[in-house]
């Protein structure tokens, strides 16, 4: 099996030791670096295959212009969350990204995700499920019943398997639903926005209260 | 009226348009007088010559005046106008005893009164049309020379001076408005960026800290093998933080230039760098950080490309109201122009952050000669005192118009009795036009109806016709067909362009067929409706211009008030900051401190330490769903080690009742052994809530 | 030089000037208006407020 060289970008370099401890264990997985922003990662060589990417990164820098760095760059994307702005969030799951993981989840999920990433397949997760269910520009969408039915399953929480089961159908044709869902959701267009409006947004979607809520 | 010297954009622009359209008029003249001397058998006189040299000013004015400033132009069309009026005082000297005729192209005053209009604004314009009125008659009277046709041709002159005059200050005047409002604009949105902007960096302050705070949380609940003085040196400093945004006083302490030094040479230790000024103390928060990012960037960006051995130098100048940042080294280069869009590097980190921010960015390179990047950003402007143009003197001029008007038309009417056909024709046309001027007056809103419209424009068309058919046709006799252009130019000036457009075009077509049908001769006919032409195109112009104006003024104001709106919205929702983060240190504060303390993690410590941060990320996301007992409920479980997610979806859904929502919840969390999802669903789903607890899905409601 | 040939000259210059006014004329009407007509389309919509 070849080995997975995994890097991380991320504000702590705590954060890239808990990774590399997590990953140290793991057949097929190795830690390659940590780097505080992605292009103190870009080298002139590629070496790493997947790349853990924090979602809100301190230099300011936008989840659509990384993942297109470290695409180009030719290494694997997915995006590390741990506080789940729901924008922050669409944003991602706009991008060619295969996922979103939160930090917090358990070890298991981190690395059951780093290795379909390193695949190359794309990992659902209920964040990335909720975050598109959500989304008003998916109304408009092209995506069948069925689609948004196993759509919401998984924004419900439930995985492939809990899926496949509550709606008769086998696990593979979930799977083929979710790679459409993705495949339309990265068609939709949104205009690049710059940073202010991002965190403008997030006040809007909730990260912090409006005045008079609560 | 108030002007400004150094008028503003739209303004300059309306100045240049009027120079161009008298230089169009004062070049069309010139044409006329080697006609008219070819008609007369070549003879030229004298004051023809100086008039010549006159109009000639004024087209040089109005070649110019794309290219010129507005000192520059309004010079030149002063120097114009003022060669015009010497000219028909020394044509009035000069021919006094001499001609015969009065030639005509002395009494064509309107070159020179919108050169006036551009000059001096509406009170030089009327001004050089006064002039010219009484210098025209002076003259007429000396030569004796005062005839009907005379008489028709002065007063239209007069009349088309005086309108065009008074739209044109219209036209300034709305130019004027458009550029304080525009300016105003520009200022109320940078203050309005720069509000949102410290909102912003507040808010992306308090990400920031949550960031650290939950990082510093999940590792240490992780059980990850985490060297234990790092995770305590990062609690220590996530505590601080916190308790720094609570007090309020989360901003940076160093100087812009000291903190960007300090960054520069520790990525590259041999650079020189020269940091002046410390002014920018009142540098807003994101300016401050794309300046910081993108400066950053450009330097990590020539380490990485620029080669071994280049030699990089900054230059950092803050003053208060403007800041500059160069980055230079003597590396090998790159193209600027051959980036792909996609990649991450100049153009978005560096170029496009600076002009967020309200700045520019240049960046100079060429391959093998070195890079150098210039970051450039200025305080924006202070907003300009409001316009003060007097409305009174166009109210005036509108009434002066009027009188002007009346009285001449109903001069002209008397006097074409003795050469009309029949005697009550001349009359008739008259009081047909006022009428119908009246009936446009009389409309009750600013846009008159298309019934209005309608009958305006067919009782002017009807009564034209009727005069036109049974009146000689000479170009006196037709005086008629330019005082229904005015008609049709009070008709543009309220808005009403097509109809002024077709209804000139129907008033050319009656006239010239009825010229056709009585065999007149070519000249005659354009005689009588050059002038008619001429106004009715000038006015339509002139009110689109002023319509494009006030148009975009609407929506700049409109803008800025909302702009103000938001501002305001701002400053409210930045009080909100405050309260959030000293939940935030009332929750975390006490593991963070014990995690600080640097001691062994035990598991009740780890479990605090998940429950803590699941709380933590609920607050951002569990919205409705985070009741006391399923807070309660979610802290215990994961306590218990259970990965416990809740989910606010239901945004705005109208028929939410979340009535025994929580109580059920936070029963089924209680018996979560592994994981637990909680959701509020979204609207349109049938369910009010779902839960997935170890793998089973439950709904509520609906 | 004879009055034809001045009165010749005197209508070309004209027709020249005339020619240069139009082509300004149309400049200044419409050049002008892309030029300043950015009007910041670029602003984001207010938030709703919740």
């Amino acid at each position: 099996m070849e080995t997975t060289r995994v890097a991380v970008v991320d504000d702590h370099e705590l954060v890239g030791m808990a990774v590399a401890g997590l990953v140290a264990d793991e057949p097929g997985l190795v830690f390659a670096r940590h780097a505080p922003t992605v292009s103190a990662l870009i080298g002139p060589r590629c070496d790493a295959d997947v790349v853990l990417l924090d979602l809100s990164l301190r230099d300011g820098s936008t989840p659509a212009a990384n993942v297109a760095a470290l695409a180009h760059w030719g290494a694997r994307v997915l995006f590390l969350t741990s506080a789940e702005n729901p924008y922050l969030v669409r944003e991602a799951c706009r991008t060619t990204a295969l996922g979103i993981v939160r930090k917090s989840a358990p070890r298991e999920v981190i690395v059951d995700a780093l290795r379909a990433a390193a695949r190359g397949e794309h990992v659902p997760s209920t964040e990335w499920a909720s975050a598109l269910d959500t989304d008003p520009l998916l109304g408009a969408a092209p995506l069948t019943a069925r689609e948004r039915e196993v759509l919401a399953c998984y924004a419900s929480g439930m995985g492939a398997k809990e899926v496949a089961a509550a709606l008769f159908v086998s696990e593979n044709t979930v799977n083929d639903h979710l790679r459409r869902i993705r495949a339309v959701y990265q068609q939709l267009g949104r205009p690049a926005q710059t940073k202010v409006e991002l965190y403008q947004r997030g006040i809007e979607d909730g990260f912090v209260p409006a005045p008079g809520s609560d | 009226m108030t002007e400004t010297v150094a008028g503003g954009r739209a303004e300059l622009r309306a100045r240049r348009l009027f120079a161009i359209v008298a230089a169009l008029i004062a070049t069309i003249l010139a044409a006329f007088t080697p006609l008219t001397a070819l008609q007369r058998g070549l003879v030229v006189h004298q004051s023809e010559l100086w008039m010549l040299g006159a109009l000639a000013l004024i087209a040089l004015t109005g070649l110019a005046a794309p290219r010129a400033s507005a000192r520059t132009l309004r010079i030149m069309a002063g120097v114009a106008v003022a060669g015009w009026v010497l000219v028909q005082v020394a044509t009035l000297w000069q021919t006094a005893g001499q001609a015969v005729l009065t030639p005509w192209v002395i009494t064509a005053s309107a070159a020179a009164v919108i050169t006036g209009l551009v000059a001096g604004g509406v009170a030089l314009a009327w001004g050089v049309q006064l002039v010219a009125s009484v210098l025209v008659l002076v003259h007429r009277t000396l030569l004796g020379d005062i005839t009907f046709a005379g008489w028709v041709n002065d007063t239209q002159a007069m009349l088309i001076g005086i309108v065009v005059a008074a739209i044109g200050a219209i036209t300034l005047a709305s130019g004027r408005r458009l550029d304080a409002a525009t300016a105003e604009r520009a200022a109320a949105a940078a203050a309005a960026a720069s509000a949102r902007g410290r909102l912003a960096a507040r808010s992306r302050a308090a990400a920031v800290v949550h960031d650290d705070v939950l990082a510093t949380l999940t590792l240490a609940g992780s059980g990850l093998p985490i060297p234990r003085d790092l995770l305590a040196a990062q609690a220590a400093r996530a505590e601080g933080s916190v308790r720094e945004l609570a007090a309020g006083t989360f901003a940076p302490t160093e100087p812009f230039p000291a903190e960007l030094a300090a960054e520069v040479a520790r990525r590259d230790p041999a650079a020189r760098i020269e940091a002046a000024g410390d002014g920018a103390a009142g540098l807003p928060d994101d300016v401050r950080a794309a300046l910081l990012g993108a400066a950053l960037q450009a330097v990590d960006n020539s380490i990485r490309h620029a080669g071994p051995g280049t030699r990089r130098h900054l230059v950092v100048v803050a003053r208060a109201d403007a800041v500059t940042v160069t980055v230079t080294d003597d590396g090998v280069g790159f193209d600027p122009a051959a980036l792909p869009a996609d990649r991450l590097g100049v153009r978005v980190s560096i170029v496009e952050r600076v002009r967020d921010a309200g700045g520019v960015a240049e960046v100079d390179s060429r391959p093998g000669g070195g890079t150098s990047i210039r970051l450039t950003w200025t305080a924006p402007p202070e907003p300009p005192k409001p316009d003060t143009t007097d409305p009174r003197m166009l109210r005036l001029g509108v009434a002066v118009i009027a009188v002007v008007f009346t009285v001449t038309q109903l001069a002209v009417a008397i006097l074409a009795v003795p050469t009309a056909r029949f005697w009550w024709v001349p009359l008739a046309v008259c009081v047909g036009l006022f009428t119908a001027t009246e009936v446009l007056r009389r409309s009750p809103t600013a846009v008159p109806s298309r019934g209005r419209l309608a009958a305006v424009t067919g009782l002017t068309l009807v009564v034209v016709a009727v005069g036109a058919v049974l009146s000689p046709f000479t170009y006196a006799d037709l005086w008629f067909v330019t005082t229904a252009a005015f008609v049709f130019v009070a008709v543009a000036v309220r808005g009403c362009l097509r109809w002024a457009l077709a209804g000139a075009a129907v008033l050319l077509v009656i006239v010239v067929a009825v010229g056709v049908s009585v065999g007149a001769s070519p000249a005659t006919v354009a005689m009588s409706t050059a002038r008619a032409v001429v106004v009715v195109l000038l006015a339509v112009g002139l009110t689109r211009v002023v319509a494009g104006m006030q148009a975009r003024t609407a929506r700049l104001q409109e803008r800025a008030v909302r702009d103000e709106e938001r501002a305001a919205w701002d400053a409210a929702a930045r009080d909100e900051l405050g309260d959030r983060a000293a939940r935030v240190a009332e929750h975390a504060g006490p593991i963070l401190r014990r995690i600080a303390a640097g001691g062994e993690l035990t598991d009740v410590d780890r479990r605090a330490a998940l429950a803590v941060q699941g709380g933590l990320r609920d607050e951002l996301r569990a919205g409705r769903l985070a009741t006391p007992a399923v807070a309660e409920a979610a802290a215990c479980a994961r306590a218990r080690g259970v990965d416990v997610l809740l989910l606010d979806d239901a945004g705005d859904r109208p028929d939410l009742d979340l009535d025994g929502v929580d109580a059920w919840l936070a029963a089924l969390l209680e018996t979560a052994r592994v994981r637990a999802v909680g959701r509020l669903l979204p609207a349109g789903r049938g369910a009010t809530a779902s839960a997935t607890v170890d793998g089973e899905t439950t709904d509520f409601g609906g | 030089m004879d009055p034809i040939t001045l009165l010749i000259v005197l209508l070309g210059a004209c027709a020249v000037v005339l020619v240069l006014l139009v082509i300004s004329l149309v400049r200044v009407l419409r050049g002008t208006r892309r030029r300043d007509g950015v009007d910041d389309d670029t602003a984001p919509t207010v938030p709703r407020p919740r």
